[in-house]
């Protein structure tokens, strides 16, 4: 038994630039998709990272659990159906986090269903400064409903891997800097090696998990991976063909994100899945590897095993 | 399926002490309001980043994880994963983080290479939050043990009130109430009854999201906190833990008045708000609170850290005998609240 993916929706492009909302239209509208109601959502977990007006408190997911309406207060629902939310921030890498916790949560039964919303934005909450060269992630959001399934199918191991050196990526509010500013400035340094850095850390990621699973030497990589599509962080429009390229694959072999201005950061997985599913792309697939890459360097890798019916039949 | 239990705790404080009075004097209101008297916090630790050796969020996690390690029978390279649970985070000369996770610098200066590391975010609740995943990370078979940690210096929210209150009943008052530390705890898989986690139960009825909201001040800069004092402590809100441990606890077929707690720590909002939260428990629960145990006086409402200051604290001047048995309550903004019991034998500090 493993967690699957029971549901999973895109935010709309609706221009308001605000994470909260995006996260919230997206988890609404997977929530709907597998034919639930907001009160059947257990957990909820924020994995985005840039949030409007740089709130800090509460969680972003509590401001969001109440806009998609999930068991608002405890002693004024009918059936005492308590919610619990809460942020998990790792850069690209918080779904598979969450993907990981919400495992956990699913295993010792604290959760029947762990919705995983993400979402990123401007602080300033203008689209137009959202996948600019000084703040590279796209205003966008999207949302994965996590059930536990009844076979095989599902998602494996969890890979971590982090390599030393600088950070790559630095994102942060220079309090002192913005005066007053602080809910509309945001600063994101991205050294000029960090791409070919998170490259490396993605090849050596892939070997590592494959090497872990199922024996795998380096040079077979590309045999081991002629079933499996990849879902990929896409910190550049055409790091998955270059990932692809290098893994020895053809050149589609990882899902590029289409349609967005700038990186979809923590809904890179998502987006990725999503777009695959709508575009018929996971048939002849055994599985997904889902890989994310982003700031520390810090990489999270995890298999997806198909059965077919991607979406919603653990119900 | 394996229990968790608190393995080690340790935990740092600035050695700056801020009196109530000194804070009051930074205030430009006309008015003074009596904040010892409301809140019966004495005084307040108060970080200093602007030395050569700064104390901020990253720092003071970093010293918090050290004295637990110290305390730990694991090495830094021992550890499964770190999670980190500040609500402030900052570090760099005031820079508020958002990427990489704070988790993954603390893991870096500690030497816990292998460990997975993420950054959790949930308000007062930040801590228990860290927890309550490590403890179902740990059941599940996940993980073998993790550190959780919060370095918090949420004083800069304290300073900006005073800058910007011009009277008492304004928003920002309960951000007068906040004090500076690091606390750190290692949880790992119980070995016997003596030392385990029997309960960590949490849920946000985020109908009240919006009371307590934290972020940049507009209008003279750095972080801010704006609370509306009364909907937040309405008797409702106070009513959400005891309705909510009641029924956990009647699903098992048990009640609050058998399970034998020894000591109850409350959310370190203030010494009225510990004492109504213990009324409205003894009322709703139906059973007497068992002796409960504070900072506030000393060290005042250290956000994320509090609960688990509180028993560091405690533990330091010997006042938790061997097999005792703890309930923790959150109150956060979200709102969060829950609870956890452990049976503590061997934690020292």
């Amino acid at each position: 038994m493993a967690t699957v993916i029971a549901s999973t929706a895109l935010s709309p492009a609706d221009g308001s630039g605000s994470a909260i909302g995006y996260a919230a239209s997206a988890g609404t509208a997977c929530l709907r998709q597998a034919g639930l109601t907001p009160s059947d959502a257990d957990v909820l977990i924020n994995v985005g990272v840039y949030r409007d007006s740089n709130v800090s408190e509460p969680s972003v997911a509590a401001l969001i659990q109440k806009r998609i309406g999930i068991n608002l207060d405890y002693l004024h629902t009918a059936d005492r159906h308590a919610a619990f939310s809460f942020d998990l921030m790792n850069g690209a890498c918080g779904i598979l986090n969450a993907v990981q916790a919400a495992g956990a949560l699913l295993a010792t039964g604290s959760a029947r269903r762990v919705l995983v919303v993400s979402a990123d934005t401007h602080p300033s909450m203008d689209p137009a400064k959202a996948g600019t060269a000084e703040f590279p992630y796209a205003s966008t959001g999207a949302a994965m409903l996590l059930e536990r399934g009844e076979d095989a199918r599902g998602f494996g191991r969890v890979h971590h891997r982090s390599s030393s050196g600088t950070h790559g990526i630095n994102g942060y509010l220079p309090l002192r800097d913005a005066g007053s500013e602080g809910r509309n400035t945001i600063t994101v340094d991205r050294e000029d090696r960090a791409l070919g850095r998170m490259l490396e850390l993605a090849v050596d990621s892939v070997n590592g998990l494959l090497a872990a699973e199922y024996g795998v030497d380096p040079a077979e990589v590309p045999a081991a991976l002629e079933k499996t599509l990849l879902v990929t962080s896409q910190p550049s429009p055409d790091f998955a063909s270059h990932l692809s390229r290098r893994l020895g694959l053809a050149s589609d072999a990882a899902v590029t994100v289409e349609g967005l201005e700038g990186d979809p950061h923590t809904s890179a997985l998502t987006y990725g899945y999503r777009q695959a599913l709508e575009a018929g792309r996971l048939a002849g697939h055994d599985r997904i590897l889902f890989l994310a890459v982003g700031a520390g360097l810090t990489s999270a890798a995890s298999i997806y095993r198909l059965d077919g019916a991607p979406e919603g039949a653990a119900h | 399926m394996y229990s968790s239990r608190l393995e080690s705790i340790g935990a740092y404080l600035p050695s700056t002490v801020m009196t109530t009075s000194e804070l009051l004097t930074r205030m430009e209101c006309e008015s003074e309001p009596d904040l010892f008297r409301i809140t019966g916090m004495a005084e307040r630790r108060v970080a200093d980043d602007t030395t050569g050796t700064p104390e901020d969020c990253l720092t003071m996690a970093v010293a918090a994880a050290r004295d637990c390690l110290g305390h730990s029978r694991y090495t830094a390279d021992e550890i499964d994963i770190v999670i980190s649970c500040s609500i402030s985070r900052t570090t760099d000369g005031r820079r508020h983080q958002f990427e990489p996770s704070f988790a993954h610098r603390i893991a870096g200066e500690l030497g816990a290479g292998g460990a997975v590391r993420f950054d959790v975010s949930n308000a007062c609740a930040g801590m228990m939050t860290g927890v309550y995943l490590l403890d179902r990370m740990i059941r599940s078979g996940e993980v073998r043990n993790g550190l959780v940690l919060s370095g918090e210096h949420i004083t800069p929210i304290a300073f900006t009130a005073a800058r910007e209150m011009r009277d008492s009943r304004e928003p920002q008052f309960a951000s007068l109430s906040v004090g500076d530390s690091a606390v750190a705890v290692i949880v790992d898989r119980a070995a016997d009854e003596a030392d385990v986690i029997h309960d960590i139960e949490l849920m946000t009825c985020a109908e009240y999201a919006h009371l307590c909201l934290g972020m940049p001040s507009d209008d003279t800069g750095d972080l801010a906190m704006y609370t509306n004092n009364k909907e937040m402590h309405a008797k409702d809100r106070l009513s959400l833990w005891p309705a909510f441990q009641r029924d956990r606890l009647a699903d098992d077929g048990r009640r609050f008045s058998d399970e034998g707690y020894d000591f109850v720590v409350q959310h370190q909002v203030g010494s009225r708000f510990i004492d109504f939260m213990n009324d409205v428990g003894e009322s709703i629960l139906e059973a007497p609170m068992p002796q409960s145990l504070s900072v506030v006086r000393e060290f005042a409402n250290t956000a994320t850290t509090s609960h688990y200051l509180v028993l560091h604290q405690a533990l330091a001047e010997r006042r938790i005998p061997e097999g005792s048995k703890i309930l923790l309550v959150p109150a956060a903004s979200g709102v969060v609240t829950g609870f956890l019991s452990a049976t503590v034998s061997s934690l020292k500090v």
